[in-house]
């Protein structure tokens, strides 16, 4: 058996005592097979991390979501304006729609009510934090919700230092400094070229447009989002039915 | 797989949890949110603190579905998030330097130890080489990342790849793996060089 098929094994819990006895072996005698054990030993942990990273920021996204439902049911006096904005939202992510029978389409309201800025999922701000890099800079500027000095950031950091992320943060700054065509020029780079965030991409593409009163790309942006990823495709299959 | 564990609507089995669907998790995180919440406020943390926990033990929990630590439902979903909850929790109470009073019922902890034994709970912070692999993971392309996350976290045989993603043969999943560890390899050799 080769080497290649023996870790892939390991990894798969799939080992015999056979097999168990020689990949022991070999991890003490041949350098280059324990080499790629601790790489794949690093890359799964790495992943583990990342989907840890991913799953948290849903969870919290649906506490959010609990949050809103639990101001609605609060009596109307006890409203401010804030809360009124985040309810609307909620309504129409929860597709009850029915409830904001609106006259014609108002794509203001529409981005207003669907628009939430996507939190920092990429770059831990909390660990030991010794790094004084651009990055941390950016995220911490964009945790903080200094857009313009998060953007500046990302901008400063030098061509071979970008990573794929980048773009789709800094759409989200330029979203919220109401820059919308920079915005929808990086989503449109994310969109389709398999880096991470694509589907995040579309959907905050579709909201651009709206915000652009381009209720032909939204829609077919929409449509886009609801055949082609999972990512609040509920929401995007409510919003669609708003242009109807 | 086809173990019932809740009972009310249709069941959700472990396959379902598999998976990995966003309304089969935020259903499972509903339904056992206001228990475990109720549960938890005894031990005195504060609101905030309690949905962090439930976080985490609800993230350390989907983790033991995916790395096959979780074979078969022995006890209910509600049953494996308390018992890594209360592990959270006092772990969380120490470090605020809370005494744990004799007042709590540490005998359930102790049954619950058999459980707890079972599953995996806490692990070290990423090293330095492990953060610079996640700096390049993050820049893979999509197919790439999605393979690797199949097959390191969610425990997909090679064969199971080839036919959830529809690959041609096992033998092109294999290509297509190497061929995203050594561009991950490269990547980070460039960066470190």
């Amino acid at each position: 058996m080769d080497k290649e098929q023996l870790l892939q094994q390991y990894f798969a819990n799939q080992l015999t005592e056979e097999q168990e006895g020689l990949f022991n072996e070999l991890l003490l005698s041949d350098a280059e097979f324990k080499a790629q054990f601790d790489f794949e030993s690093d890359l799964k942990r790495v992943i583990k991390e990342h989907e840890h990273q991913q799953l948290k920021a849903k969870l919290v996204g649906f506490e959010k979501g609990f949050a809103k439902e639990a101001e609605t049911r609060r009596p109307k006096g006890g409203f401010k304006n804030w809360s009124i904005a985040a309810s609307i939202a909620l309504l129409i992510g929860l597709g009850w729609v029915g409830y904001n029978s609106l006259t014609g389409t108002d794509y203001e309201d529409l981005y207003n009510d669907n628009f939430q800025t996507y939190p920092n999922t990429v770059y831990n701000l909390t660990r030991g934090d010794t790094n004084e890099s651009l990055e941390r800079d950016a995220f911490a500027a964009y945790e903080a919700g200094d857009f313009q000095r998060a953007l500046d950031n990302f901008d400063k950091i030098p061509a071979i230092d970008q990573k794929s992320y980048f773009d789709f943060y800094k759409a989200q700054s330029l979203l919220k400094l109401g820059d919308t065509s920079s915005a929808v020029a990086l989503l449109k780079k994310i969109v389709g070229s398999g880096a991470e965030f694509e589907a995040e991409a579309q959907w905050y593409l579709a909201l651009s447009y709206l915000k652009a009163k381009d209720e032909k790309n939204a829609k077919s942006a929409l449509q886009r989002l609801i055949s082609n990823y999972s990512y609040n495709r509920e929401k995007a299959i409510e919003l669609l039915k708003e242009f109807d | 797989m086809n173990i019932k564990v809740v009972e009310k609507q249709v069941a959700i089995t472990l396959d379902d949890l598999r998976l990995g669907s966003d309304a089969v998790l935020k259903r499972v995180y509903e339904e056992n949110r206001a228990k475990f919440l109720n549960f938890a406020r005894r031990y005195g943390l504060s609101e905030e603190e309690n949905i962090d926990v439930y976080q985490d033990a609800y993230i350390i929990f989907y983790d033991n579905v995916m790395n096959g630590k979780i074979e078969s439902f022995t006890s209910s979903i509600s049953t494996y998030l308390f018992s890594i909850g209360k592990y959270l929790i006092f772990d969380r109470m120490k470090k605020n330097k809370k005494t744990v009073s004799s007042n709590y019922d540490l005998s359930i902890v102790r049954d619950d130890a058999q459980l707890v034994d079972t599953i995996e709970i806490s692990e070290p912070g990423l090293s330095t080489e492990q953060e610079l692999l996640q700096k390049h993971f993050g820049t893979l392309g999509k197919q790439c990342r999605e393979l690797l996350t199949l097959f390191y976290y969610r425990g997909f045989s090679i064969e199971e790849i080839m036919q959830h993603e529809g690959y041609n043969s096992e033998n092109v999943v294999k290509a297509t793996k190497s061929r995203c560890m050594k561009t991950l390899k490269e990547r980070i050799r460039a960066n470190t060089d």
